[in-house]
């Protein structure tokens, strides 16, 4: 990677770094330009994290999203924009203090490890592969955003701080990042099973991976039913969206550490 | 009969029922998580299971490992019925489009979703995957399992990266139906091969000895099947067949010890049919006609190693992908239509 990319992934890291600490701030002292002040680092990180994900794209060719530290980038980047939907949209502001500790953790995971552009192998070499990656990560960073919500969902009884959007509010907000996430995973999984078939001849593969990537799915699926069952609103949702995290942070990082998979991009 | 009717309308209920859906979800889902923890630890049960259609393995390996593979059953048939939960919602939904006709997205999903598992059922069952397949560039030969369809290998050459390295296999392809070109292709990296439920896929080349170049007092010459050599003595040689693995096809054939097969024509006299083991002296009948032939060197012909599926539900697969993803864009605008009108199921 050139330096001039490296130096903006540091410079994102730090924006990133920064409004974690800021946010913290403004939790323990309640200061309207704490709050102001982290986002705007935010915006400043998440302007340099576009900015070396574009450079990293046009220096390599294709979207660079073939091993984990580009992986790992993405999804911080996925993160990164979600959060900013729902604070632009429903100025949620204390609650990015979990999701953006979230977005540092991913980062963070990100930087020791090899961030080399390599050439993309021809099995790779198609947008069907660009498109199924990147609704994937989008789907998951909207799927830790439901995590967060719901883990917020659950501080937010215990201790009713006006820090904290109201429970409705959490509530409505999970829902949203649960539908989102769904309909964009969704797509992964369609884009996924047209490149398998032209790739290697079947839509659906039997490997570890694969079929905990359809599982997921369908549990997010039941997931976007919750709203018709009463014993599931409020807690029941909250815990049901953080279960379904683990799950998504399982089968992109446990499976491929923990099991061996035959799935092409373990 | 109302009782009867009743009852029919309970029934029609619990087919449409969402909990029933989500009993189902989350059985299949529980049953899958867990069978497939079994998955890595027992690669001689699982690792060749995308060789063949599902169908086909679940009759070799699940007969053989019922332990092992119990739950891929259950969870197929909890998915099946599933699938038939949501398809009594769809038609549940279509019997009032009138009034949810705003819900499109939804059943367009749903639709979808319905046609992906039918379509997995059908492929699963009627379908096959061959691997391992070889064709040598200029043969014909039938695409197994599909009677009347042939293929024929043009051409195989490797891809070379930027950097020289061999990087891919372009093998030019034609799909025949009798005589009739159904399909041309060059096949390489996500360029299958595709007609119909059939994809062919060029996984490696290699080559096959098809032959022998002899020496002696005609030159050098190369026979192979279907060569012909005019004859010192003014007949012809033709050559029908050619074994370098042996007399015995398959296993049974010894390692190297090839054999040809062909006869002798001579106007006026009926053909003589030969037999040249190379391990052996040239046969009488050879030496009769003035030939002397000294082996020099096997040759050799490119061949192309291909990947043959066929997956009859392709077609509706594709269409349920296609009404899924036209399903989830309406969706979308429904999600948040329902949201700024205050659309809530009441609960
Ligand atoms: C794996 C199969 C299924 C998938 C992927 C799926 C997906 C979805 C999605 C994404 C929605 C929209 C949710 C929202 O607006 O927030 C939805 C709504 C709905 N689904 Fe499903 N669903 C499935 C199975 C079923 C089944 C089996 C039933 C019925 C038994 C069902 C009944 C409904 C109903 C009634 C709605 C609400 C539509 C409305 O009035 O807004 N779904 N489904």
């Amino acid at each position: 990677m050139t330096e001039f990319a490296q130096l903006l992934l540091w410079g994102a890291f730090v924006c990133y770094l920064l409004s974690v600490n800021l946010y913290l701030l403004h939790t323990l002292v309640r200061r309207p330009l704490f709050w102001r002040g982290a986002f705007a680092l935010v915006v400043l990180g998440f302007l340099l994290h576009s900015l070396c994900l574009g450079l990293r794209w046009y220096l390599a060719g294709y979207l660079p999203v073939t091993n984990l530290f580009s992986t790992l980038f993405f999804f911080s980047w996925a993160l990164a924009a979600t959060y900013l939907y729902f604070e632009l949209r429903y100025r949620i502001h204390a609650a990015g203090l979990f999701v953006m500790l979230l977005n540092l953790l991913l980062l963070g995971a990100a930087l020791p490890r090899d961030s080399a552009l390599k050439p993309l192998i021809p099995a790779l070499d198609t947008p069907l592969f660009t498109l199924h990656i990147a609704f994937s990560f989008l789907g998951y960073a909207f799927f830790a955003m439901a995590f967060s919500l719901g883990v917020l969902y659950l501080f937010q009884r215990r201790l009713t701080t006006p820090l904290l959007p109201d429970l409705t509010l959490l509530h409505r907000l999970n829902e949203e990042a649960i539908f989102l996430g769904f309909a964009l995973f969704s797509l992964c999984m369609i884009f996924g099973g047209i490149w398998a078939q032209i790739a290697w001849g079947y839509y659906f593969s039997w490997n570890i991976k694969g079929l905990w990537s359809f599982l997921i799915w369908l549990f997010y699926a039941g997931m976007c039913h919750a709203k018709f069952i009463r014993r599931w609103q409020g807690t029941g949702y909250a815990c049901l969206s953080i279960l379904g995290f683990a799950l998504v942070l399982f089968t992109y990082l446990g499976i491929g550490l923990l099991l061996s998979s035959n799935h092409p991009l373990d | 009969m109302s009782r009867f009717r009743t009852m029919l309308t309970d029934l029609w209920k619990l087919c449409c029922s969402l909990k029933l859906a989500i009993v189902l979800a989350t059985l299949a889902t529980l049953t899958a998580f867990a069978g497939s923890l079994l998955m890595p630890a027992r690669p001689w049960i699982f690792a060749q299971m995308d060789g063949l259609s599902l169908g086909e393995w679940f009759a070799a390996q699940g007969w053989n490992y019922p332990e092992a593979t119990w739950w891929i059953g259950l969870y197929g048939a909890l998915l099946l019925l599933l699938g038939l939960n949501t398809a009594c919602c769809i038609i549940d939904w279509l019997g009032h489009l009138r009034a949810r006709w705003r819900k499109s997205g939804e059943y367009l999903i749903h639709l979808g979703f319905v046609l992906l598992l039918a379509a997995y059922l059908w492929g699963s069952l009627a379908g096959f995957r061959v691997a391992g397949e070889t064709l040598a560039v200029g043969e014909i030969r039938p695409v197994p399992r599909l009677p009347g369809h042939y293929l024929r290998l043009h051409a195989v050459e490797p891809v070379l990266g930027s950097s020289g390295h061999p990087m891919d296999v372009r093998s030019t392809l034609s799909l025949l139906r009798g005589e009739t070109v159904l399909v041309r292709q060059a096949v390489r990296a996500n360029h299958p091969l595709t007609w119909k439920g059939l994809t062919v896929l060029g996984v490696s080349f290699g080559q096959r000895n098809d032959g022998f170049r002899f020496a002696g007092r005609l030159g050098t010459v190369e026979l192979r099947p279907g060569s012909r050599v005019a004859l010192p003595d003014g007949g012809e040689l033709h050559i029908s067949d050619y074994r370098p693995n042996g007399l015995r096809r398959g296993n049974g054939g010894q390692a190297f010890d090839p054999i040809f097969f062909g006869e002798i024509r001579r106007p006026g006299h009926p053909p003589e049919a030969f037999r040249y083991r190379l391990r052996e002296p040239l046969p009488p009948a050879l030496v009769q006609t003035g030939l002397d032939l000294r082996p020099q060197a096997p040759l050799q012909r490119p061949v192309s190693i291909l990947t043959i599926h066929y997956d009859p539900g392709l077609n509706l697969a594709f269409a349920g992908a296609l009404l899924m993803t036209l399903g989830i864009l309406l969706a979308l605008g429904s999600f948040y239509r329902k949201r700024t009108r205050g659309d809530r199921p009441r609960l």
